[in-house]
């Protein structure tokens, strides 16, 4: 099936009726369903799954998002490059080797171009909810210089994962889980899919994102029609992260925070890039009307409250980079309560007191 | 892929009517706490005229 720019919203409804088959299960079958439903792990006060939609993931993965940042994309995309590269990198800081891993939709193209070699992977698997998006990906793989590793590629969700338990030494996730409705069932599942002493490191944006664009937007809104309706996605807390990290059961959790400041020429220009990547709003509760006085209106006061003095705009993404291991017992462990051997007063007379 | 890159009409619109666009965000910006419907209409409706100008012009 040949897609084209034009002829979208016919493959779109085509896709979605073949979906179930379309995956192609090719390295892995899923022995049990994933659903979260499964994995309240004793919760005590919660009787029924969470549902909670708040992301309407089928119009982020049809032509209007991320198939259309498939053909948007930028090959040279400095931000996403920047994220993927930082992410990456922490895999320079594990002695440990990685054959398998996954990696969990965002951007795929950005992880694969800046991982050159590290963590020594074999196998990699690529997923994304988007087809087009693989297809970009398996197309560009020939010019890429990755060429001992094997690529398989998947079209999937990562709300419902579809790979066998323990069996990826790594999973990747750059900028991809901030749309998913199911946060931590998303996060349980990636924890099922590592093998033990298995390394899951995410990168997610975070509160702060795009604050200037969300003011801008209130305060157009309240000024030309009176009411407010959410344009910019509830986006997590950085201290919701370490939560998020022990409830899906990582051992040696780690989170840390990046901002950056990319300048635009003008709001536009933000929302075009929001495009190329993806990550334009896809909530259930938006309105779907966006009348052009009040585009106008936005685009007019980010300039006024914003801009800088060569006329530039900023626009804030604060990026969330998780880490966290599956367990194992080689992992070093807090230690038992009672089990200390020298208490703070000997330290105390070692070292002096009052320093 | 776009081999030629049509301009949107709203970039031609904030290209165009620039003067007004920073007027009517200046008057915003000044009472940004304390923002009620309609208050920087005089602002808005030049704005808006400048933009049907835009695009009665160029259509």
């Amino acid at each position: 099936m040949r897609r084209f720019l034009f002829s979208q919203t016919s493959c779109s409804l085509l896709r979605r009726q073949r979906r179930p088959k379309d995956i192609p299960h090719r390295w892995f079958i899923s022995s049990t369903s994933f659903s979260t439903a499964e994995y309240e792990d004793g919760d005590a006060f919660q009787n029924s799954p969470s549902k909670v939609k708040i992301f309407d993931r089928h119009l982020k993965r049809t032509q209007r998002q991320r198939d259309r940042a498939a053909w948007l994309l930028r090959p040279n995309d400095s931000f996403v490059h920047a994220v993927a590269e930082n992410l990456v990198d922490r895999l320079e800081d594990c002695k440990k080797t990685f054959p398998t891993a996954l990696c969990l939709g965002g951007s795929l193209q950005a992880v694969r171009q800046m991982l050159r070699g590290r963590g020594a992977i074999q196998k990699f698997i690529m997923m994304d909810t988007s087809y087009d998006m693989l297809k970009l990906c398996k197309s560009s793989q020939r010019d890429s210089d990755n060429e001992n590793i094997e690529t398989s590629y998947v079209v999937g969700d990562e709300e419902f994962l579809a790979i066998k338990e323990s069996s990826v030494d790594l999973v990747i996730s750059c900028l991809g889980l901030h749309w998913t409705n199911d946060l931590p069932g998303a996060m349980i599942q990636c924890k099922l899919a590592l093998k033990p002493d298995g390394l899951f490191l995410a990168a997610i944006l975070g509160g702060e994102t795009l604050k200037e664009l969300r003011i801008a937007c209130t305060v157009a809104q309240m000024e030309r029609e009176g009411g407010i309706s959410p344009r910019v996605s509830p986006l997590a807390q950085v201290r919701d992260a370490g939560n998020l990290l022990t409830r899906a059961g990582f051992a040696l959790p780690g989170v840390d925070v990046d901002e950056y400041v990319v300048r635009y020429n003008s709001a536009l220009d933000l929302i075009e890039h929001l495009r190329a990547m993806g990550e334009t709003n896809a909530l259930l509760q938006r309105t779907n009307i966006l009348k052009r006085e009040t585009a106008l209106a936005t685009a007019a006061i980010y300039d006024s409250m914003f801009a800088a003095e060569d006329g530039t705009i900023p626009a804030t993404f604060q990026v969330i980079y998780m880490t966290g291991w599956r367990e194992h017992p080689s992992q070093q462990k807090s230690k038992r309560r009672g089990s200390a051997t020298i208490s703070f007063k000997d330290i105390q007379k070692q070292f002096g007191n009052g320093s | 892929m776009k081999e030629k890159k049509t301009i949107s009409p709203l970039r031609r619109i904030l290209v165009n009517c620039t003067a007004q666009a920073n007027e009517y965000g200046a008057c915003v910006a000044a009472k940004v706490p304390e923002v009620e419907r309609d208050m920087c209409l005089k602002e808005f409706l030049a704005l808006k005229t400048c933009m049907q100008n835009t695009l009665r012009g160029k259509v």
